[in-house]
């Protein structure tokens, strides 16, 4: 195989009758452009045009997105939402941190008038949820836990042990065994690892 | 997913590594960081340092002015140390005027200056009561990773050696100063104070050489100043777990050790310089 | 600066040496150092090189001659003061001398140059149209540019060292941006790529020039003193071309870290 060619924002990398622009370009003048330093790499998808786009793998700017699903840490709560710091998207890390709320109505599917904030999420717990809403010009990112895979997945008692899921909505700590109330997610067994 | 770890449970993932006396960076724990030192890069400085301590970077530039003695000191010149954290090396600062980190560096500098006794300001008196020198020492943080004091410091006392004063005459007729670019002298530097940066873990461990990262981490910092004959010029705690007179003892052997480190490197860089 | 108690404060007032220079020795250094009226400095840049940046570029122009580094930050959650929703990113931009970094005197008190806010929007402009705002939306990407040593056409040095960096910190653009200087010398020559000595002496007029080489557009240009018709022509002409003999530099310097920096893909990944 050629080695894989390196290339600067602005290189002109062919036609668009050649190819079809992916990540990373821009089309200007029938002409595919660069918009990346990174490496070229051309794919064919069953017999259509090859998708030419320009891969910068390291940490590609993920910006939070509908739908996807992110880690973060509370930062505060109050009786009608808590807000967190968003740290990962999916897997990949942040490196700058985005500020998102959960509001109390997005923190679970049912029941959700009985829901209370300081028995789902406190400062500091390491939570999965998902995008919702970008937000508007004052609010940040919307995120719900509203799903069994969604909620706490690292917390911290009182007398700062890690804190053991026991049901979906206690966890207990190892140290006192005093239980404490968590929106609790059901974490996925290909995460669970020491 | 180790990434994952680190970034949720920083203190652990550290403490995995003390465990085994070692650090994620791969250093001993009293291992100082691949330190380089560049003498003279700056030429409209009157003396340049750039110093690199791993990735922490700061550079020092002198500029030499004229100015009236103080008052209460007609035989003294001024020395203005002056440390400036700018957005560039790190986001975590704002830009304007320096905040708290800055003003505590630059004041830690200003006092080391004072007490080593590494200049006698009396040297910068050019002519009594009338004319001094003031040596504007400004200390530019280019890369913010931990271990600012032990940087800025290498920094400052490796352009403070690379300073290259005009020769001044006073004109008996006009009383105005006369200066000669041709005729240059060096500073007279008595003493090359050399700092050491502790981080402690844990109230036990002791990491010398701190990365931003350890010093976010750590319970306590510590900094220990000697000079060429094993005398303390400073030291700084500043708050932070307690710290056992053992310990402490410790540190200062280590700086000690340290001190004959750059002492070397200083001469090194120096004598590049000179054969140029 | 009097009244700063921030600052470890020096005396009220103090001078620089240079004024008290005996004038005999009027012999500065000797013109172009060798170089030909049209010929820029050989330029040595790095990029890639601070920890703490998401990217970063340092750009040297003649050997001692002016220093620039540039540190970009973001693309990160916008800070207050957006006037509006926008669907584009905001490009913020700062350029700042150090106080060492001119031959004149000491600078900490009131910087030299134009004012740093002026010299930042100037950067501001000439970037702007390189970098692909409308795929940052509700963000924003920071610029610091820190002048060490200016000896000359550092504004051009600082947007070609900023442009370096933004493509560094895998910031999509549309081109690189690169940046030239000229000068009008007394005798109404044209000098490219002027120092300081030029641009003290040149007061016929100076041109500052930002070129987006592949599109082979001008993306900012930033002139003063009276400037002619056809001598302007002639000047815009020069100074694009000395924006091109600058790009194969930079063009190599940036293949060179992005390799450093990213693993070449594996081709049966994704």
């Amino acid at each position: 195989m050629a080695p894989v060619r390196c290339c600067v924002p602005g290189e002109r990398l062919c036609s668009t009758e050649d190819c079809a622009p992916g990540y990373g370009t821009f089309c200007r003048h029938g002409y595919i452009f660069a918009s990346l330093a990174g490496y070229i790499v051309k794919k064919t998808d069953n017999g259509l045009m090859p998708v030419i786009s320009v891969v910068r793998e390291t940490d590609s700017h993920l910006l939070p997105d509908v739908g996807s699903v992110v880690t973060c840490k509370v930062t505060s709560i109050n009786s009608r939402f808590a807000k967190v710091q968003i740290m990962y998207i999916g897997s990949t890390p942040l490196s700058n941190t985005f500020r998102g709320t959960i509001r109390k109505e997005d923190i679970r599917a049912t029941e959700k008038d009985k829901v209370e904030v300081y028995k789902s999420f406190r400062p500091g717990d390491i939570v999965m949820a998902k995008v919702i809403s970008l937000g508007d010009i004052q609010s940040n990112y919307l995120l719900s836990t509203a799903e069994n895979e969604l909620g706490v997945v690292v917390a911290h008692s009182e007398a700062g042990a890690t804190m053991v899921p026991i049901s979906w909505c206690e966890m207990q700590c190892p140290k006192t065994h005093i239980k404490e109330q968590r929106k609790v997610a059901r974490v996925q067994p290909e995460f669970l690892q020491t | 997913m180790a990434a994952g770890f680190k970034t949720v449970e920083p203190l652990e993932y550290y403490r995995k590594f003390l465990k085994e006396a070692c650090r994620p960076d791969g250093r001993e724990l009293t291992e100082f960081r691949t330190t380089t030192i560049n003498v003279g890069s700056i030429t409209t400085a009157d003396g340049s340092a750039l110093v690199k301590l791993g990735n922490c970077t700061v550079l020092c530039g002198v500029k030499a002015e004229f100015t009236a003695p103080p008052a209460d000191a007609p035989n003294k010149g001024y020395v203005v140390p002056n440390v400036d954290l700018t957005p560039l090396c790190s986001s975590q600062f704002r830009p304007g005027p320096p905040g708290e980190e800055a003003q505590v560096a630059s004041q830690f500098i200003a006092d080391v200056i004072d007490n080593s006794q590494m200049l006698l300001k009396e040297d910068l008196c050019i002519a009594h009561g009338k004319l001094a020198w003031v040596l504007y020492c400004d200390l530019i943080c280019l890369d913010y990773d931990g271990n600012l004091l032990d940087t800025c410091m290498c920094a400052l006392v490796a352009a403070l050696q690379n300073v290259r004063l005009p020769s001044v005459k006073i004109n008996e007729e006009t009383g105005l100063a006369e200066v000669n670019l041709k005729t240059k002298h060096a500073l007279k530097i008595l003493k090359h104070p050399v700092a050491t940066s502790f981080a402690v873990f844990d109230d036990t461990f002791l990491l010398v050489d701190p990365t931003g990262e350890e010093e976010g981490l750590a319970s306590g910092l510590l900094t220990v100043v000697t000079d060429e004959d094993e005398r303390l010029c400073a030291t700084r705690k500043p708050g932070g777990s307690a710290l056992a007179a053992e310990k402490l003892q410790e540190c200062i052997s280590r700086a000690i050790t340290r001190h004959k480190e750059v002492t070397n490197l200083l001469q090194e860089a120096l004598a590049s310089v000179k054969s140029e | 600066m009097p009244g700063d108690s921030r600052r470890i404060r020096g005396p009220e007032e103090s001078q620089s040496p240079l004024l008290y220079v005996l004038s005999e020795e009027g012999g500065k250094a000797a013109g172009r150092r060798g170089r030909g009226p049209s010929e820029p400095r050989p330029v040595f840049v790095r990029a890639g090189l601070l920890s703490q940046a998401k990217g970063s570029a340092y750009l040297e122009a003649g050997s001692g001659g002016t220093k620039v580094l540039c540190a970009v930050h973001g693309p990160r959650e916008r800070g207050m003061g957006g006037e509006r929703a926008e669907t584009r990113g905001r490009l913020l931009c700062d350029l700042r001398w150090a106080p060492f970094s001119r031959r004149g005197p000491w600078s900490g008190s009131c910087p030299a140059g134009p004012s740093p806010r002026q010299a930042g929007l100037q950067l501001q402009e000439s970037l702007e149209p390189a970098v692909r705002l409308d795929r940052y939306p509700r963000a924003e990407v920071i610029v610091w540019v820190l002048v060490l040593e200016d000896r000359g056409s550092a504004l051009p040095a600082a947007v070609s060292c900023a442009s370096l960096a933004l493509a560094d910190a895998g910031i999509e653009m549309f081109d690189l941006a690169l940046g030239c200087g000229l000068s009008r010398g007394p005798g109404g020559e044209l000098l490219l790529d002027p120092d300081d000595d030029e641009e003290e002496a040149g007061s016929g007029g100076t041109m500052s020039l930002s070129l987006l080489p592949t599109l082979n557009q001008v993306s900012g240009l930033i002139s003063s003193g009276e400037w002619e018709g056809e001598s302007s022509e002639e000047a815009v002409r020069l100074c694009m071309e000395g924006c091109q003999r600058l790009y194969p530099v930079l063009h190599q310097c940036l293949v060179k870290a992005t390799k450093r920096k990213i693993p070449v893909p594996q081709p049966d990944t994704n």
